[in-house]
C-alpha cells in the first residue's frame, strides 16, 4: 500500500481538552478516505496538521513521506486544501482568486482552473461576496485543485450546502479524482455523504482512532443480530459486540463478525455503513479495528 | 506575493497616498503663502527691533498663526495611522476571516507570505512617511525665526516622524497577531503609542544626554539661541550655590533702581549681578544637540518596531 498520510501517536491539548491523543493512523494514496467522528473529536485538527496549520503536540504526521512543519515547502507544493467554511477573500473576484492561486503555487494550472469554473458558470469577474454558499464551495474546490494537488484535504466541504450544491460539489469532486487519480480527505459528520464517494472510511473520536478500513469491508464485517434476549457473552462464535440493545424479550447486537459463525438463535440481517458508524459513534470505548484491516497488501 | 500584497491592500494604499498629497497640498500652499510676509519680517527684524518689526510679526500671527496648533496636532495624530488602519488588520482580519487557513495552505510557507507583506507593506508606509517628514520640515522652518525653536518642532518632522510611523505600523501587525482581532488589535495600537510616543517624548528625551548647566549670557536674557530650556532659571551664587529668590530679586532692584525705570538696550545687568556676587543659570540641552536626539529617537523607535515585527514573525510561527 502506498501511504499519502501516516500519523503516529499524534497528540494535540487546547487548554485542557485533547483534540487529538494518541492518534495513529495510515491513509492509502489513491483513494478517497472519508473522517468521520462527532463534532470535536479531531477531525480538524487532524487535516490542519497534515497542511502544516498545527504542529503535533506530540508524535509525528507525514504527508508523502515529508513533515508538513519540518518541510512546509515540499508539502505546500503537494497538498491541496479546503478549510472548514471554505473561507475565501469575499472583496475578490473570482479571477482574483485564481490570480491567487497562480501567483503562490508553483504547480498552478490555470487553464483548467477557469475551465472547470466556466463549465459551472461561475463568471471570473464576479465577486466572491455575491456568490452562493454552493459556488463559493466551488471556486475554493478550484483554486485547492488548480495547485494540482497529490493529496486533497476537505475539512466538511459539504456543511452549509443545499442538497443540490452538495451533488454538484461531489459531482465535480469524483470526476476529478476518476481523471487524475488524486488522494482525497474528506471530513464530514454527515455518513450518508460519504458513503457514496468513499472507498475508505477512518472514524475519529475523542481524539482517538476508532476504526479504519475500506468501506465495502466494514460493510461486511458488521451484521446486526436479533435474538431471544440474552447477554453479549453467549453470542456464539468468536463475533465481537460493538453495540448491543435489549428490550423485554429480544436482544439486538451488531457485531463485528469473527472467523466462527455465531450461534444458530441468531437472526442475521446486513447493516448500512450508517449503521455501523453509529454503532461505533455510540460506544467510544467499545471496539477498535485490529490492525489488520488497515494493513492490507499492496 | 506582491501581487497579492497589492490587491489585498491597494484601497489602503490608495487612502494613505489621499491623506499625503492632501497634506503636501495644504502644507505647501501654506508655505508659498507665507514667504513674502517671511521676508518682510525678516528683513525689518533683522536690523533694528523697532516697531515694524512687530507689526510684522503681529501680521503673520494675525493671517498664520491659526494654521500652527492644527497642523502640528495632525502631524502628532498621523502616525497613529498606519498602525490602525494597515498593521492591525494584516494578520488579525485573516484570523478573523479564516483566510489565514486558505493562504497558508497555498505553495508558499507562512514566513515567506509575512516577510513578503511586511517588506512591501513596510516600506510603502516609510516612504509616504518620509513625504509627510518633508512637509513639516518644510513647514515648521518656514515660521519667523524668533518664534521657531527647532524642538517644538521635534516630533512632526524628520527621521524620528518617520520612525514613529514605523513604530505604529509593527505595533499594529504585532497586535493583531497576538489577539487575533481587529478592532481590540486598533485599541491597542492607538493606546500603546500614545503611552510610548508621551513616555518616551516627556520623560526619556530630556535625558538622552544629561542637561547642561550654564550662566544665561548676553545683555539681559537673549536665550541661549535654539537651545532647549528646562525649568525656570536658578539664581545662584558665582560658585553655583542657589541663593534665595527674596536675595536675588534684592540685587536686582538695587541694579535697576539707579536707572529710574528706564533701561537702556546696552545695560548690561549681568555684570552687576556678578558685582553683587549673584548670576542665572539655566539648565538646557544646547542646540547642536539636536541631530544627536534626532538619531537617539529615531534609533529607538526602529529598534521597537523591528522587536515588534519579530515578535509578530515568532507569533505567525508559533500557531503551526
Amino acid at each position: 500500500m502506498s501511504v499519502a498520510l501516516n500519523a503516529t501517536g499524534l497528540g494535540k491539548q487546547y487548554r485542557n481538552r485533547w483534540a487529538l491523543r494518541d492518534c495513529s493512523l495510515r491513509v492509502p494514496s489513491g483513494r478517497i478516505t472519508g473522517l468521520v467522528g462527532p463534532n470535536g473529536a479531531g477531525k480538524t485538527t487532524l487535516l490542519r496538521m497534515a497542511v502544516g496549520l498545527i504542529k503535533p503536540a506530540a508524535g509525528e504526521i507525514s504527508v508523502f513521506g515529508w513533515s508538513p512543519t519540518g518541510q512546509p515547502a515540499l508539502v505546500l507544493a503537494r497538498v491541496g486544501f479546503v478549510p472548514q467554511d471554505r473561507p475565501l477573500y469575499r472583496r475578490f473576484t473570482v479571477g482574483d482568486i485564481l490570480q491567487l492561486g497562480r501567483h503562490l503555487n508553483p504547480r498552478w494550472d490555470q487553464a483548467a482552473a477557469v475551465a472547470r469554473l466556466a463549465r459551472l458558470d461561475i463568471g471570473l469577474n464576479r465577486k466572491i461576496a455575491h456568490l452562493s454558499g454552493g459556488q463559493q464551495a466551488q471556486v475554493s474546490l478550484a483554486l485547492a485543485l488548480g495547485k494540482r494537488p497529490d493529496l486533497l484535504l476537505l475539512d466538511e466541504p459539504l456543511s452549509n450546502l443545499d442538497p443540490l450544491a452538495r451533488r454538484e460539489f461531489m459531482r465535480a469532486l469524483v470526476e476529478v479524482v476518476a481523471a487524475e487519480g488524486l488522494s482525497v480527505i474528506l471530513s464530514s459528520h454527515v455518513v450518508a455523504e460519504l458513503e457514496r464517494v468513499c472507498d475508505h472510511l477512518v472514524i475519529l473520536n475523542g481524539g482517538r482512532v476508532q476504526v479504519v478500513g475500506d468501506i465495502d469491508e466494514l460493510v461486511a464485517l458488521h451484521k446486526l443480530l436479533i435474538g431471544p434476549r440474552l447477554d453479549a457473552a453467549v453470542i456464539g462464535g468468536d463475533a465481537t459486540v460493538v453495540q448491543a440493545t435489549h428490550t423485554e424479550h429480544q436482544s439486538a447486537m451488531l457485531v463485528k463478525v469473527g472467523a466462527h459463525p455465531v450461534g444458530a438463535d441468531w437472526e442475521v440481517h446486513d447493516v448500512s455503513l450508517e449503521e455501523v458508524v453509529l454503532a461505533y459513534l455510540g460506544n467510544p470505548a467499545a471496539a477498535t479495528l485490529p490492525a489488520p484491516v488497515m494493513e492490507k497488501a499492496g | 506575493m506582491i501581487w497579492l500584497t497589492w490587491r489585498q491592500h491597494r484601497l489602503e494604499g490608495l487612502g494613505t497616498a489621499v491623506v499625503v498629497a492632501v497634506v503636501v497640498l495644504v502644507v505647501g500652499s501654506l508655505v508659498v503663502a507665507v514667504q513674502p510676509l517671511l521676508e518682510q519680517i525678516r528683513h525689518a527684524c533683522s536690523i533694528v527691533v523697532d516697531d515694524s518689526c512687530g507689526r510684522a510679526l503681529i501680521a503673520f500671527q494675525s493671517r498664520f498663526g491659526m494654521f500652527q496648533q492644527p497642523l502640528y496636532l495632525a502631524f502628532l495624530v498621523l502616525p497613529v495611522l498606519p498602525g490602525f488602519f494597515i498593521g492591525a488588520p494584516l494578520i488579525a482580519r485573516e484570523f478573523e476571516q479564516g483566510t489565514d487557513q486558505m493562504v497558508w495552505s497555498q505553495g508558499i510557507t507562512r514566513r515567506r507570505w509575512l516577510l513578503v507583506k511586511l517588506a512591501v507593506l513596510g516600506s510603502a508606509t516609510a516612504v509616504m512617511a518620509g513625504i509627510l517628514a518633508l512637509a513639516g520640515q518644510e513647514w515648521s522652518t518656514s515660521v519667523p525665526d524668533n518664534s521657531y525653536s527647532q524642538w517644538f518642532a521635534f516630533d512632526v518632522q524628520g527621521p524620528e516622524f518617520v520612525a514613529y510611523v514605523l513604530f505604529s505600523f509593527a505595533l499594529g501587525v504585532a497586535a493583531g497577531a497576538a489577539i487575533g482581532r481587529t478592532v481590540p488589535a486598533m485599541a491597542a495600537v492607538l493606546v500603546g503609542f500614545v503611552v510610548v510616543r508621551t513616555a518616551i517624548g516627556l520623560f526619556a528625551r530630556p535625558n538622552f544626554l544629561p542637561p547642561v548647566e550654564s550662566e544665561l549670557s548676553g545683555p539681559l536674557f537673549s536665550g541661549q539661541g535654539q537651545a532647549w530650556m528646562m525649568g525656570n532659571p536658578r539664581p545662584a551664587d558665582l560658585h553655583g550655590n542657589t541663593v534665595g529668590t527674596d536675595q536675588f530679586d534684592q540685587v536686582t532692584n538695587a541694579c535697576l533702581h539707579p536707572l529710574g525705570g528706564v533701561v537702556p538696550g546696552n545695560f548690561d545687568l549681568q555684570a552687576c549681578w556678578h558685582e553683587h556676587g549673584v548670576k542665572l543659570l539655566q539648565t538646557y540641552q544646547p542646540a547642536e544637540r539636536f541631530p544627536l536626539f534626532q538619531g537617539i529617537e529615531t534609533a529607538i523607535f526602529v529598534i521597537a518596531a523591528i522587536a515588534l515585527l519579530g515578535l509578530a514573525a515568532w507569533l505567525v510561527g508559533r500557531r503551526a
